[in-house]
């Protein structure tokens, strides 16, 4: 028998290596009956045959947990920069279903920002591992993660992403990938409009200006020259810009000055926009924008007349009669109902031929008004209207 | 006999079947008796260490030890025993494992589902454009059996063994690798 078994074992080495080669196979599955039957034939001495005897047993396979974690090698992130990712695979090397749990441990410098799971954006590592441990993984059957990260600015050389990933079943039963992260020097723009919004009249000539501020700052970790530029809708004329490029040292940031007028058509209620983009001169990837809004505003006005008996509190309505000799008591008012206060209002009123100014009967409901009568006319100014208030005066007369 | 009796009642973790000679035709004479007992040898030396398994069954990477055991329990010798076993889909036999009682006793393997047997079970393959017969490596081979050249004696016993490990695929070994690439083929 052992002689046999020699010539067995001669055969070891190339054993192994034939195995190797024998093709992808996987781990026997949890739950497969392995059965063994075993015969035995025989003849008695006379050489009579008789049936077999047969006998068998039989083994049941368990569990057995095994994950292979999986990340890229390396990458090769920008120091100062926000929204990278990394993909995690997690395979189920396991003869049967399985759930597993992610752990990461970042290198100094390097914030995990969120998790993306089956399409589900996760804020943290505890929520998305909830997620995680519901999720059914079959044997061979693998799961994939994004792990979004930012790395701080002062960031150089390279750190050492880790991850683990742990069998939810056996928890003894981890695999740990590593990426390591090649921390690169360069240049990160970000421009921020000094305000979002602004309300500003239609310029009558060009002499009318407005600005507005925009702050360019270099985020990144490399110093970079931006080129700047400005593009604005119809309802913006004349933009241009206090400096046409700026250079900025990692961290710094400049203040640039947008020139602008707003169109005298403009309507009121209409949207003038104005962006800012600032594009790294030899590295146009590197570019980022800000929007600022302008609302066009204009004064609107609206006039009424009322006429009431000598008390000044009466009206009288197109009925109504008045007789000659009577005093009649006018009332001017003027409305802003606009969204800009109206500067230097004047209003004139043509007494009618059939009426007689009462003198020194103009009365204002404040202080504020110029009035004046001449010749029959009457004229009232005001230095502003602001908006949503109404004005008035009043003045009597004797009809003829 | 007595020995292999006493070792596997003493292992908790072995599993045994018994089946009763299945002997057909008028003659009540001759009824020998085959068993086939197994032994996970891993979980077994996995309790001997402390670890005992929670339940019993068996894992990818386990090693069973199966024994046959013959029993001539007629009252005259027979002759031409042969004991066979093919090996179940999920078993790897291990070599170096293939034992009989008897000296007399040839163990030999098919490795093409029982059609041939060899002590020695080779395939042809082709190198370089040339056709030559290599061993089968034991892990492929399909069926085992013993051919007892002499007679049994009445009562005597035949026990035979092999090995086998529970089929782990062609996973790689963890923590070969430090990380492997997300994009890479498995």
């Amino acid at each position: 028998m052992r002689t046999l078994l020699t010539r067995t074992l001669a055969s070891v080495l190339l054993t192994v290596a034939v195995a190797a080669a024998a093709g992808a196979q996987s781990p026997t599955p949890e739950g497969t009956v392995i059965t063994s039957t075993a015969t035995a034939t025989f003849t008695d001495a006379n050489g009579n045959s008789y049936a077999n005897v047969t006998a068998n047993v039989a083994v049941t396979v368990g569990f057995q947990a095994a994950v292979d974690a999986q990340s890229p090698a390396s990458q090769s992130p920008v120091a100062g920069s926000t929204g990278n990712s990394v993909v995690v695979t997690i395979v189920n090397d396991g003869n049967g279903t399985d759930q597993f749990t992610l752990a990461a441990t970042p290198p100094s410098g390097v914030t995990l920002t969120g998790f993306v799971f089956n399409g589900t954006p996760y804020a943290s590592l505890a929520a998305l591992n909830a997620a995680l441990q519901a999720a059914n993984v079959a044997a061979g059957a693998s799961e994939q993660v994004t792990v979004e990260y930012s790395v701080a600015a002062g960031n150089t050389g390279t750190g050492n992403l880790a991850f683990t990933a742990t069998s939810v079943r056996t928890t003894t039963v981890t695999d740990v990938a590593t990426t390591v992260l090649n921390y690169q020097a360069q240049a990160i723009v970000d421009v921020t409009a000094g305000a979002a919004t602004s309300s500003r009249l239609p310029s009558a000539t060009a002499a009318q200006t407005y600005t507005q501020t925009f702050t360019v700052a270099n985020t990144g970790s490399a110093s970079g020259d931006f080129t700047l530029s400005v593009t604005t809708n119809a309802n913006i004329t004349n933009a241009t810009l206090s400096a046409p490029t700026v250079t900025l040292a990692p961290g710094a940031n400049q203040v640039v000055t947008v020139t602008y007028n707003v169109l005298s058509s403009a309507a009121i209620g209409a949207t003038g926009t104005i962006t800012l983009t600032a594009t790294h001169t030899t590295t146009p990837s590197i570019t980022d924008n800000a929007l600022h809004t302008v609302t066009v505003i204009r004064p609107q006005l609206a006039m009424t007349k009322a006429a009431f008996r000598a008390d000044g509190t009466t009206p009288i309505t197109a009925a109504d009669r008045v007789l000659p000799g009577e005093i009649i008591t006018y009332r001017i008012a003027i409305t802003n109902s606009g969204s800009a206060e109206a500067a230097t209002v004047s209003i004139s009123d043509v007494l009618p031929a059939e009426v007689t100014y009462q003198a020194a009967s103009l009365t204002p409901d404040a202080t504020g008004w110029t009035l004046n009568e001449a010749a029959g006319t009457i004229t009232g100014a005001l230095a502003t209207l602001p908006t949503a208030t109404t004005r008035f005066f009043t003045f009597r007369v004797t009809v003829k | 006999m007595t020995f292999v009796r006493r070792t596997l009642a003493a292992l908790a973790l072995a599993v045994a079947a018994r089946a009763e000679a299945q002997l057909s035709g008028s003659a009540p004479e001759p009824r020998p008796e085959l068993t086939i007992a197994v032994q996970n040898r891993t979980a077994a030396a996995d309790a001997a260490r402390g670890a005992a398994r929670r339940d019993s069954t068996v894992r990818p990477g386990d090693v069973l030890r199966y024994t046959l055991t013959f029993v001539n329990a007629t009252e005259r010798a027979i002759r031409n025993v042969q004991l066979s076993n093919p090996l179940p889909r999920g078993l790897e036999l291990l070599a170096g494992t293939v034992t009989a009682s008897r000296p007399d006793a040839q163990a030999e393997y098919s490795a093409d589902g029982g059609r041939s047997y060899a002590t020695t079970p080779t395939v042809e393959v082709v190198v370089d454009g040339r056709t030559v017969r290599r061993p089968v490596p034991p892990a492929q081979y399909t069926h085992v059996r013993w051919i007892v050249n002499g007679s049994v004696a009445p009562r005597a016993v035949v026990t035979a063994e092999y090995e086998t490990r529970v089929s782990t695929g062609s996973r790689e070994v963890r923590g070969a690798t430090p990380s492997s690439p997300s994009s890479g083929s498995r």
